[in-house]
């Protein structure tokens, strides 16, 4: 077998980490709320943020585009800003990903915080606990099994992430050509010893993270934290 | 009709306590509650005083016990009224006083005890005491574990807790930040009746040897009248100076 070219994978890796990590920054707050408030237009809140599940990959992109393109306001903004576009960039592989997959984490640690009984929370309150001081000390650790189940899926599914990246980041090789872009085009180019190679890597990567997923779910069931 | 039902609280409360009942008619004494809240179709609209000793607020379920005890803890806000505690505001709508919470120094028993499933015994007792040394407050958990004779089940999960330990240590972790007023909700509901008898004779004991005020709730009238010194009636989101059966127009007036 020829020398692999690891870059793609190197950059799915890259890529899929630092939306996840950006997926748990944003994501975990807006789950909280939606657990725990009700408000005006929260129904709304919830379609947009689960739209991108359902959405072909190829439309969240093309929204993508229409957003942040080189054309849109906030794209020129960017460009003036940074002094370069960010559609074809690394970044831009990052935020397709982020939108794509961040719903997977919102859904799943929304349910882990639904699972919480207040009753907690409102135990800590009255011991003179401050609000961010009861999220993590209480809130999170009840609900650690759906956050930490959301992240696992959030990790698979951006790991897998094609449409939208391809459509905002291209596919350039050696800059925003993740592994399931270079699976594509090593198919493409008849190479099969390469798109079977990566595949392989592709399925013992997200495998692995769903064998985690599996055993956090057996555990659930065996101990769970909810109301007595 | 307001000051009939204090005397009334009054004259049932005053002996083992060690505080002379005469206090609940001392402005800013102790408790006093006067609290109004809209739901739908329901209006909780509660006043009374309450000493420095234990006070019962008994009823039917649904009558408002509990909605009044969260919002004496700062875990319901009130649309209208006025909480005081030993002349300290801790609710004042018209002047917009709402101390959270956490700034109360209200203890809170849950009718569930609530204790944190994936905190030790003593770690649930020591969740309020984070503002203290760490010396100080291994100190102080080892003392509310004598004082409710649970000191080998430190190192315990909760769910390892028979229900009787359960409530001995939500009664601990709420008395250990010594706190100045202590709310029970159902504290006895969830036992069976020869340990009920029991532990509420040792809530009593508890009360005399700390000595921080308690308002409980029940809707059992034998066992407010067995632990506590007064006893405020509550139907329908209303204080009744009677038993709610036999008034039937003896609505408290609103505030």
């Amino acid at each position: 077998m020829a020398s692999l070219d690891l870059f793609p994978i190197r950059l799915s890796l890259v890529v899929a980490t630092s939306a996840t990590l950006l997926a748990l920054l944003l994501g975990v707050p807006v789950a909280w709320w939606l657990s725990r408030k009700r408000f005006f237009g929260r129904s709304l809140l919830e379609v947009l943020v689960l739209l991108p599940m359902v959405l072909p990959p190829t439309v969240i992109g093309y929204y993508l585009l229409l957003t942040v393109g080189r054309e849109s306001l906030l794209g020129r903004a960017i460009e003036a800003l940074f002094g370069a576009p960010m559609v074809f960039t690394a970044t831009a592989a990052v935020l397709a990903t982020f939108v794509a997959a961040a719903p997977f984490l919102v859904r799943a640690a929304q349910g882990g915080f639904e699972q919480v009984d207040p009753v907690y929370e409102d135990a800590a309150r009255t011991l003179g606990r401050s609000e961010v001081s009861v999220f993590f000390t209480v809130t999170v650790p009840l609900a650690w099994r759906g956050i930490l189940a959301g992240t696992t899926l959030c990790f698979a599914r951006a790991m897998g992430e094609f449409g939208a990246t391809l459509m905002l980041a291209g596919n350039i090789p050696g800059r925003t050509q993740t592994a399931s872009l270079a699976v594509y085009d090593a198919v493409q180019a008849g190479n099969v010893e390469r798109a079977l190679a990566l595949s392989l890597v592709l399925t013992a990567v997200t495998g692995g993270a769903l064998l985690l997923l599996t055993r956090v779910g057996n555990t659930r069931t065996r101990q769970r934290h909810g109301p007595v | 009709m307001r000051d009939a039902s204090r005397t009334a609280l009054s004259s049932t409360s005053g002996d083992g306590a060690g505080n002379p009942a005469s206090t609940a008619l001392n402005i800013g004494g102790a408790l006093s509650v006067a609290i109004r809240r809209e739901f739908p179709g329901y209006t909780l609209d509660v006043s009374f005083d309450a000493t420095s000793g234990v006070t019962a607020l008994l009823g039917p379920s649904g009558a408002g016990k509990t909605l009044t005890l969260r919002a004496i803890a700062g875990l319901l806000r009130p649309d209208g009224g006025r909480i005081t505690l030993n002349n300290r505001v801790l609710f004042d709508a018209t002047h917009h006083i709402d101390v959270p919470a956490r700034d109360r120094r209200v203890g809170f028993v849950f009718q569930q005890y609530a204790l944190f499933p994936h905190l030790t015994v003593a770690e649930n007792i020591a969740y309020g005491l984070h503002g203290h040394q760490r010396a100080e407050r291994a100190a102080r958990v080892d003392a509310m574990l004598s004082l409710v004779g649970l000191i080998d089940l430190a190192a315990r999960l909760p769910r390892a807790l028979s229900g009787g330990q359960q409530q001995r240590v939500a009664l601990a972790r709420s008395l250990a930040p010594g706190p100045s007023l202590l709310l029970l909700d159902e504290p006895l509901a969830a036992l069976d009746a020869p340990l009920r008898k029991r532990l509420g004779a040792e809530l009593r004991a508890l009360h005399d040897r700390t000595g921080v005020p308690m308002v409980l709730v029940t809707h059992d009238p034998a066992e407010a009248t067995r632990i506590a010194d007064s006893v405020v009636y509550i139907d329908a989101g209303s204080v009744r100076t009677q038993p709610a059966e036999d008034a039937p127009d003896d609505r408290h007036p609103s505030r």
